[in-house]
Order: C-alpha cells, then structure tokens, then sequence
C-alpha cells in the first residue's frame, strides 16, 4: 500500500460492537445488583468480587490475549470496543465530578459574589466616551520611552 | 544563546529557534501532525526546529512560551462564575484540558529533556513582539487584535529600539476577532480557521446590514468598542451567536447550504463596521504616538482587505505585518521578546523571508521517489526545469511547485504551491474541479514580480513589504483585468504575492519567462494542499497530493512527476475530504 493507510477488516466493526456492548452488559448487570438489590454488596461480597473480576477480564485481558493471539481484524475491533467503552466510562466519572464542582464550587462563588456586588467581567459594558483601559504598569506614554 | 520560542494549545501551535537573535527555523505543528490548524503542544515542530539548528532540547537555554496560562485560567474561571448556571457545558468541556495539559507546561518540557528557564509572556505582548521586534523599524506604532489571548483582545503600543511596550487595551468579551468569527459562525463557516472566506464573500454583498451590524457594536471615534453581549454566546456556550442575534439577522446559515446573497450583504456589513474599527483605532494611535510607522499583528491582521486601504485612510507612512500574524506567530514574538527585551541584546534580525520550515535536498527527495517506486524525471539544470514547468502551464496545464523550504505562515508562497496560468477565466474552474473544490466566490491570489507591479496593480508606494506575504489586496488595473481573469476578483481585486529575485530566484525567473512567453508576468499561486488538510510539508506529502487531486504534474527539486506515469497510485482526496467533514 502507497498511503500506509490499514485497511479496516470485515469484522472490525462487529468485534468492536460485540466488545463495546459486553461489557456494558456486564458493568450495567454490576450497577444493577448494587443499586437495586438491598445490601448486595454485604451479603454477597464473593459475587461482587467475581463480577469485578469479569469486567475487568472483559474490558482488559481477554480483548488483549485475543489480539496477541488471533491478530485479525476480529481481535482488533474488540481491542478498539474495550478502549472506546473505558474512555467512555471515564468520560461520564468526570463529567459526575465536574457537575459537582461547577454547582457546588463555581455555583457557591457566584452566589458570594453576588451577595458582596461583585463583579469578575464587564459583560454589559457602559456607554462611556472611550473603552480603552489603561494598562497600568505601562504609566504615561511619552515617559515609557 | 538559543530561545525556543512556542505557542500552543488555543489554534495553530508553532515553534521557532532563535540563536542570538536570528531566526533559524519556525514552523506550524499541523505541517507534521497534517491536522489543520492544530492546537496541540507543537512537539514535532519543536524536534524539527532543534534538528534545523543541529541542537538538542537539553542544550536550549530559555524557552519562551508566548502566553501565560494561569492568567488565561483565571479569565477562564472568571467567565464560569460570571455566566452561573449558563455556562456550564462549556465548564464541563473546556476544564479537563487545561487540569491535564494546558497548565502543566513546565512538566511536559521537563520530560522532554529540558533544564533552561521557561518564560511566559502575556499573548498580546508576544504579538506585538512577533511584529515590532523583525520589523524594518527602529520605532512604530503597534496595533494588535485577535479573538482574545488571556484578558486583553485588542491593544496599542509602542515599539523603540529593542523595547515593546503596551498601553491600552481591550478586554474580554469585546473583541473584534470574536465579532468576526461569530458572524462567520453565523454563515456557517468554521470559526478560527474560514474567516478569510467571510472576507472573500464581502465583495459579492452590498452594507445593506451596516445599521443592524452597528448595533452589535458601539465603536467610539478613537476605535475603542464594546459589543453588545445579548446578541452572542461566546462567553458562556461553545458556539457563538445568540438567540437575540438571529433574531436580528434572520435564520443561521448551516454548512452546505446554498450561499444566497442576503449572507453576502451580511459578509459586507461586517467587513465594513470592522474596517470602520480598525481605522479609527489606527487614527488613535497615530494621534497619541506621532509615529510614522505602524506594526501589526493578531487574527485581525490577517484581514489583507483592510490592511490594503491602512495606507490611504490613515496618516501612517509605513507598514509591517510579519507573515503568521495569527497565534502561530506568537512563538516569535515570544522568543525575541525574551533575546530583545527582557535580555537587553540589541537588535540583529530583520524579518525577509518566510522560508523558515524543513528543506529536501534532491538526493533526499529521489531517496523517496525511488523507495516509493515513483515514475519521474530529472532535469539537468534549472534552464530545463524552468522550459518544462512553463510549457505545461501555457497549455494550461496545473502544476506543483515543491522548492525549498516549507513557508511559514498561512499562505504558499513559492515554496508549497500549486501553480496555473491566471490568463483564461476557466482556470478558476479547473483548479476547482481538479485540486481544491472550494466555494465558487474565493478568489484565487496572484504572484507578480517586483518590477511589474505597478503595470499591473494600484499599489501602495514606496511597496509595502507585507506584500511579500499575500497580505494586501489592491486593485487590478482596470485595463489589465481583462488580462488575469484567474485572479481578479468580484470587485476588480487581487491578494497578490510580490517577489524579489533574492527572495525566490527559481520561482521569480518562472514567474519572468511565462510572462515572456504571455506578456503576462503573473502566475496564479494557491496553496499545495487538499480540502481539509494542511499545506503539503514533505516529498511524499505532496506526491500523495498530487495523486489525490488532479494536478498535472509535480516540480519537486530538481526532479519532475508526471501524474499520468504514475496513475497506479490514484485515489480520491474528495472522499476523504467528503467523509472528515471539510
């Protein structure tokens, strides 16, 4: 090939998919247990282990073996859906730990800020004869010189 | 001393080495990484650079970096508590960045090898650096303006000897920049990076908008201005106009769609109230410093409409704009702020030429062709090569032009160009069916030679030196537009390219023997790339250019590429470009 560019395999798309969803399944099964069934986590601690140990083994080896075994389009596709599915899994952590910081963090300065009249950015600015600001450290321009 | 000079991580990260006080390599990341005005910390353009100048990172001594993150961060902050609960998809999108890259830069460098000192310099100081400091000025006048750097979006100051000085500003949310690029957003073109199509359009349109654009900007008689914020979003929301401005202007115009000639009058009335602004800003600044001489830089700088009329609608006498007047020409800035002004050195460099990136010696270049198995010819001296490349383009033929090194800069100057004959309409149309497929209204630039500008164009005398770099558009003689229809635009203008022989020799005697041949001495230059990508940078880059599009024949070095010998390695750049989007 003359561009270098890899030819996507035929079951690309599906190993991909079939990773992607499995293990999906799985974490969303996992989810399941501890949010719904009541003190699942105490009663059941080995089947909890067990489960974890089985979404890590999707998610992380067995895509992997698979590549280092198979090395076919099929083992790169499921390689590809492990990655997509642990990006997408950190994506929704920070957006969780960012939503708490904006509305508890950002959401608390504004509030302060609005309690004490200040302002942080001239957004509506005044009709003034001039918008130019002068920069301070600069002083007079005929003595900058 | 060497000063590594960088500008990264907002559009058009870059690099440059500067060795007691002369430039040695400057280029853009996306020329390496091939994705176009890429923002990302410039690692290969800073090993291509340390590779230009036979050093490693460990032995540089300071590295400039040409804004100062903590204080953009600031803003940043400033801005998500100032738009509460509005802003907080933008919160959420825009944070992770900058905790995990944009404010470790010490950390990065550290990695890499490096032990100097790093210094950050505010944004719009590293502009007016980039500007002043390799100007042909011993003292200007200096105007920046751009979206916005950490606070400041527009500012005036000074420059004398080796010193740059700010003293007044604008700051963030009024800026030009971001007017620009939200009526270009409006159009429905990419914003920081299809202004300049915004700018191509205006031609075509009348001001029928000029007292609804005012209204989104009160511009003061000395050019200072503050938008009005109903109408945009930019500040709390990763798009940029608002309800309010559609409600103005009508519906949003989305990418594809047909271009109707209400968003021409629209490009026009921005073009108009942005000229409006620049001029009296200009005007300003020349009444409080009496200079003569006037250096500019920023995005805004890059409005080559506007900066052709600088000279006739203000009182300056001079003018210099250095070729990346954008963010990629921060690391410029940066650097020689740090070597000029905060070190003391005196001034040794003078900004004239933009061949500034990686150069292919022709046994590189044949190393590649014959690894590629590439059909090609060799010319015996550049007389052949000169006879070859004008027959084709006399038959109307488009041909690659791979010489030298790569320019730095937004524009093909000579270096990277795809070049045609300007002299029949129809070449607009066969460039655009063969190679760019770009939008009917861009006009397609000129490059003349020095001594037939004034036959040619109502230019600016004694020539500005902006011209070098495409940077003024003037008119086409009416009696010589006839003559170029290639590249006489809408309104009877070209964005022409002037060169020097000492500048470009290969490229100027090119220029000289078509206009022999012709009684033309213009070529149309457009720049060597695909939709959607970057300015070729390598052989290969250009070779698989040329076979992605339907240019005729590539001039790499001193060898020739048919792209008829070579049909095996045919592909459709249009797909690619089709499916990415561009």
């Amino acid at each position: 090939m003359l561009f270098d560019e890899k030819p996507v395999g035929k079951l690309f798309g599906f190993g991909k998919a079939f990773s992607f969803y499995t293990m999906l399944g799985f974490f969303a099964g996992v989810l399941y247990l501890i949010v719904f069934q009541q003190g699942f986590l105490q009663k059941n601690i080995w089947n909890f282990a067990i489960a974890f140990a089985a979404v890590i083994l999707v998610n992380a080896v067995f895509p992997r073996a698979l590549k280092m075994l198979l090395k076919n389009s099929l083992s790169d596709g499921m390689l590809e859906g492990s990655k997509e599915f642990a990006e997408r899994v950190s994506v929704a952590v920070s957006w969780v730990t960012l939503t708490l910081t904006y509305f508890f963090g950002v959401g608390l300065v504004f509030v302060l800020s609005r309690l004490a009249g200040k302002r942080f950015m001239e957004i509506k600015a005044k009709k003034k004869p001039s918008y130019w600001i002068d920069k301070k450290e600069s002083g007079k321009i005929e003595e900058m010189f | 001393m060497d000063i590594l000079g960088i500008a990264c991580y907002y559009h058009d990260s870059s690099a440059c080495l500067v060795r007691d006080g002369k430039l040695i390599a400057a280029a853009q990341e996306e020329r390496f990484s091939r994705k176009k005005h890429d923002s990302d910390f410039p690692k290969n353009a800073i090993e291509y650079c340390l590779k230009e100048g036979k050093t490693t990172i460990g032995k540089i001594e300071v590295v400039a970096f040409y804004e100062k993150p903590f204080l953009k961060f600031e803003r940043l902050l400033y801005q998500f508590v100032e738009t509460f609960p509005k802003s907080y998809f933008a919160f959420a999108k825009s944070l992770p960045p900058w905790l995990t890259e944009r404010l470790l830069i010490k950390a990065v460098l550290g990695e890499m090898g490096f032990k100097g000192k790093i210094c950050f310099l505010e944004h719009h100081l590293s502009h007016a650096a980039s500007s002043f400091l390799v100007s042909p000025f011993k003292s200007a006048a200096i105007f920046t303006a751009d979206g916005v750097g950490e606070w400041a979006t527009t500012t005036l100051g000074k420059g004398y000897g080796n010193d740059v000085k700010i003293f007044k500003e604008i700051n963030f949310p009024h800026s030009l920049g971001l007017l620009y690029s939200a009526v270009t957003a409006f159009l429905g073109f990419r914003v920081n990076s299809s202004e300049y199509k915004v700018m191509g359009l205006a031609p075509y349109g009348k001001p029928k908008y000029y007292d609804k654009m005012k209204k989104l900007v009160d511009i003061r008689p000395d050019g200072s201005f503050a938008l009005d914020m109903d109408y945009f979003c930019y500040h709390y929301r990763m798009s940029m106009p608002s309800k309010k401005f559609i409600e103005l202007f009508g519906k949003q115009r989305k990418s594809g769609e047909p271009i109707i000639q209400f968003h021409k009058d629209i490009a026009m009335s921005l073009q108009k109230v942005t000229e409006e602004a620049i001029f009296s800003a200009l005007n300003y600044l020349h009444r409080i410093t009496g200079e003569e001489n006037l250096c500019m830089a920023g995005g805004v700088a890059l409005n080559s409409v506007a900066n052709g009329k600088i000279l006739k609608k203000t009182p300056f006498k001079r003018i210099w704009i250095q070729p990346a007047a954008s963010d990629a020409g921060g690391s410029i800035g940066a650097a020689y702020y740090v070597y000029n002004s905060t070190l003391g050195n005196r001034r040794n460099f003078v900004f004239d030429s933009a061949s500034l990136g990686p150069g292919f010696s022709d046994a590189e270049i044949e190393r590649v062709l014959k690894e590629k198995k590439i059909a090609y010819t060799k010319f015996g001296s550049g007389k052949e090569l000169l006879k070859a490349a004008v027959g084709m383009l006399l038959k109307d033929g488009v041909i690659g032009w791979f010489q030298g090194r790569m320019e730095w800069g937004p524009r093909a100057l000579g270096n990277r160009s795809i070049l045609a004959s300007p002299t029949k309409s129809k070449m607009k149309d066969i460039l655009n069916l063969k190679v760019k497929h770009r939008e009917y209204f861009r006009p397609f630039a000129p490059v003349i030679c020095d001594s037939d500008v004034d036959s040619f164009f109502e230019a600016d005398k004694p020539l500005p030196e902006p011209a070098y770099y495409m940077l003024m558009v003037w008119p086409i003689k009416k009696s010589r537009q006839k003559m170029v229809p290639a590249v006489t635009h809408v309104d009877g203008s070209g964005r022409l390219q002037v060169i020097r022989r000492n500048q470009n020799q290969l490229y100027y005697d090119l220029i000289k023997e078509f206009g022999k041949k012709t009684g033309v001495p213009i070529l149309v230059n457009t720049s060597y790339n695909i939709r959607g990508e970057p300015i070729v940078c390598t052989p290969f880059d250009a070779y698989k250019c040329m076979m992605g599009t339907g240019i005729d024949a590539l001039f790499a070095g001193n060898f020739l590429i048919k792209r008829k010998d070579n049909l095996r390695d045919e592909w459709d750049s249009e797909k690619k470009a089709e499916a990415s989007g561009n």
